[in-house]
């Protein structure tokens, strides 16, 4: 279950001229994973070239992509997928073409009129500052003694340009000035210029005033903007119109284009062609006996190995075949969490895919986290929905995980909290009134009181009362929790090097981590609840030491210095699961200090319409922030412990997932013959 | 002991944890960040870096919340 599916390398060899119709019934087995052929000096072989098809097809899909993205167009499913048989027609008969050219003179008169608005938008600016200013563009230029310099300046420059000789214009409204000035002067004029700020513009070209100018760019842009608002409506009329053909032809082509483009990762010589796949071991058979019922028993289909997990195993056939693919073997559930340990990497083929373990864990963390029923019930409802209604493996996890979580989160707010958004249902360890449902509903109903059935069924156990009872019930998942991925990484490297290697490495920390719990039980008790360290704890403490000490030498005679440094580590990872507890206790904290105010407004401090119509308000904003925080904290937090804490006791990656060749159908429908 | 100055001390235990661990995340994740934006598959590689330094505080709301039970 945890392992990748065992892999078989089949080799094929044929003649050269079958090459085609060996790679189309591989194609409709969908089982084989290829090896690619890296042009090693194997004498008298070389890459193969694509099929004869495989230019034209790629060049149509070229188009379609070019095209597709001018419209706009989001990869997405059609609701109505098209039968392929109808959608290669209308490819040969040029489809792709003649869509190209009608797209084309639609989109390329969208994208002049964009372009011409945004050139008159440039020049429009660059004249504005000049409009108020009372002169041509022509005065600007054309002098032979007199510099002139315009600019935006943050006052009034006249102050700072008394006493020397100029003619200035300003205006008070764009805060643009041109000064005149003798040429000799120039420098002079724009050091005092800077003192108010003079930052120079260039003149735009062309001539009359500015102020013209600008009407008439605006009559123009006016035009312009109708002009494009109209290519813009014929664009979306056409992407309406055309985007199921788009989508569908796109995906024809690709899946004609990977196959006529296999071949150049298959090894041939002048006549003949050799593959190397992995096939899944279980079908290795089917799929020799299903490709020679295809190919007429012209080829020569041959099993070669079955390859172990021992990390040596198939060292003699060199690096090529040294990493067969990871094809997972979960169930649905947990393939919904392969996507969680994807961001980290795949599994290799000769170890275990945490995937399982946080489709157990992870929820159960989440669920402890958030331990409230009516948060809950949002997440079961929420997670439900998403879950069978996502396309994106992103949120079909995502939301996978929401509904385990809040199942698990119903069963801690139910049996172990008894509470539903922040407040228990009734109390019996505080006297703080305003906190629980039963009492609100006794304020409304006189006697109410929670009925014994719904408490029996709850431990009631108070978030913030019960402290210490908490961590410690955090500490012991977490002990729990790293013995498993300890117990997993022994048996991994059991697997990949053996049983010796397999107690050095990992069976050496099962040890450190028991022995440190048998230390620090005695020592706690000791500390906190001054119990005397003597008899069986004092005994329990020297044995834990004494593991520890073992566990530490037999994790020094392999991995040296490092190994020591580990121990604390060790401790450090016990430790992090305190977290559970902390983020529990912090949304029950912001979900009281909510409940406070709603409650005061309600019916202690405020009272009336108003309180109750405000007291509401308040009760759902600070819900929806918790609500929001729960997703955020215990989500990341509960994903965090699985990366850091459990998966690095076991988990290397860096496998390649499994990825037969295979036709994949999203908006096409299959033609006959496909049909397995 | 005074119950106040037990008080101050499981906030500062907390309070500083807090700020540490905060410093050592702000330069982790800014080159998570940067890396993620080459190439985002290392997301998770990243998360798990970013995440590394937490410990830190939470070792400080644990002896916060030790601290606070004994007033």
């Amino acid at each position: 279950m945890l392992l990748p599916e065992s892999m078989s390398r089949v080799l094929i060899v044929g003649n050269r001229a079958r090459i085609e119709s060996t790679i189309n019934a591989l194609y409709e087995l969908g089982k084989a994973h290829l090896i690619d052929y890296t042009g090693e000096a194997d004498p008298g072989f070389t890459i193969g070239k694509s099929l004869p098809n495989a230019p034209l097809a790629s060049d149509r899909l070229i188009k379609l992509r070019a095209m597709g993205k001018e419209l706009g167009v989001q990869e997405g499913r059609l609701s109505e997928p098209v039968p392929a048989a109808d959608i290669r027609s209308s490819i040969e008969s040029n489809a792709v073409e003649q869509t190209e050219k009608e797209v084309w003179e639609i989109v390329d008169a969208r994208n002049e009129a964009v372009q011409r608005i945004s050139e008159l938008e440039s020049l429009r600016d660059s004249l504005r500052p000049f409009a108020d200013l009372p002169l041509s563009l022509e005065d600007y230029r054309g002098y032979e003694s007199l510099a002139v310099l315009v600019g935006k300046v943050r006052s009034d420059p006249a102050p700072v340009l008394e006493g020397m000789d100029h003619e200035l214009f300003y205006s008070s409204e764009t805060n643009a000035a041109a000064v005149f000035v003798p040429r000799e002067r120039k420098d002079e004029v724009l050091q005092a210029l800077s003192e108010a700020g003079f930052q120079e513009l260039q003149v735009p070209s062309g001539e009359g005033t500015p102020a013209e100018m600008l009407e008439h760019i605006d009559a123009q842009l006016s035009d312009l903007y109708a002009k494009r608002d109209e290519a813009e409506a014929r664009v979306e009329a056409l992407k309406e119109e055309k985007l199921s053909f788009l989508l569908a032809s796109e995906e024809e082509l690709a899946i004609e284009n990977d196959i006529a483009s296999t071949p150049l990762r298959v090894a041939t010589s002048d006549h003949s062609f050799a593959m190397d796949l992995w096939v899944p071991t279980d079908e290795a058979e089917e799929f020799r006996e299903g490709l020679l019922e295809r190919t007429g028993e012209a080829l020569h289909v041959d099993v070669l190995e079955t390859r172990g997990r021992d990390l040596h195993d198939g060292e003699e056939y060199g690096e090529r075949f040294a990493m067969p693919p990871s094809k997972s073997s979960n169930g649905p559930v947990g393939k919904a969490y392969e996507f969680f340990v994807s961001l980290v990497s795949t599994p290799r083929y000769q170890e275990s895919d945490p995937s399982i373990m946080i489709a157990f864990t992870w929820p159960l963390f989440f669920g402890l986290m958030v331990g409230d029923i009516g948060y809950a019930l949002i997440f079961i409802v929420l997670g439900w929905v998403v879950m069978n209604k996502a396309q994106s493996p992103a949120l079909k996890s995502l939301s996978t995980q929401a509904f385990f979580g809040g199942i698990w989160a119903f069963i801690f707010g139910m049996f172990l909290f008894g509470e539903l958004l922040g407040m228990h249902f009734a109390t019996d360890y505080t006297s703080d009134i305003t906190t629980t449902w039963e009492a609100i509903i006794a304020y409304f109903v006189t006697g109410f009181t929670m009925p014994e059935s719904l408490m029996a069924l709850t431990i009631n156990m108070g978030k913030f009362s019960d402290v210490t009872t908490f961590l410690k019930l955090a500490v012991y998942l977490g002990i729990a929790h790293l013995f498993f991925a300890f117990l997993i990484g022994f048996l991994n490297v059991k697997r990949q090097h053996g049983a010796v290697m397999a107690v050095y490495e990992k069976a050496s920390f099962l040890a450190v981590l028991v022995g440190l719990v048998m230390v620090a039980y005695p020592l706690t008790e000791y500390l906190l609840a001054d119990v005397a360290l003597e008899g069986a704890l004092m005994a329990m403490a020297g044995a834990g030491a004494l593991l520890v000490v073992i566990g530490g030498a037999l994790a020094f005679k392999v991995e040296g210095i490092a190994a020591i440094l580990e121990i604390p580590a060790v401790f450090g990872n016990i430790m992090s699961y305190t977290r559970l507890t902390a983020v529990a206790l912090s949304k029950a904290g912001i979900a009281l200090a909510f409940n406070h105010m709603a409650i005061f407004l309600l019916y202690l401090g405020v009272g009336g319409l108003v309180g109750i119509g405000v007291g509401f308000i308040v009760f759902m904003i600070g819900h929806i922030l918790v609500f929001m925080l729960c997703i955020l904290s215990a989500g990341l937090q509960g994903i965090r412990l699985h990366y850091v804490e459990m998966m690095s006791k076991f988990f290397v990656g860096g496998g390649t997932a499994y990825s037969p060749l295979a036709i994949n159908r999203f908006n096409t429908k299959a033609m006959e013959k496909e049909v397995n | 002991m005074d119950a106040g100055l037990i008080a101050i001390g499981a906030g500062l235990a907390v309070g500083l944890a807090g700020i540490a661990t905060g410093m050592s995340q702000r330069d982790i994740g800014a080159a998570a960040v940067g890396a993620m934006i080459e190439d985002e598959s290392l997301f998770g590689k990243g998360l798990i870096l970013t995440v590394i330094p937490e410990t830190i505080v939470i070792f400080g709301l644990v002896l916060g919340i030790l601290l606070f039970t004994t007033i």
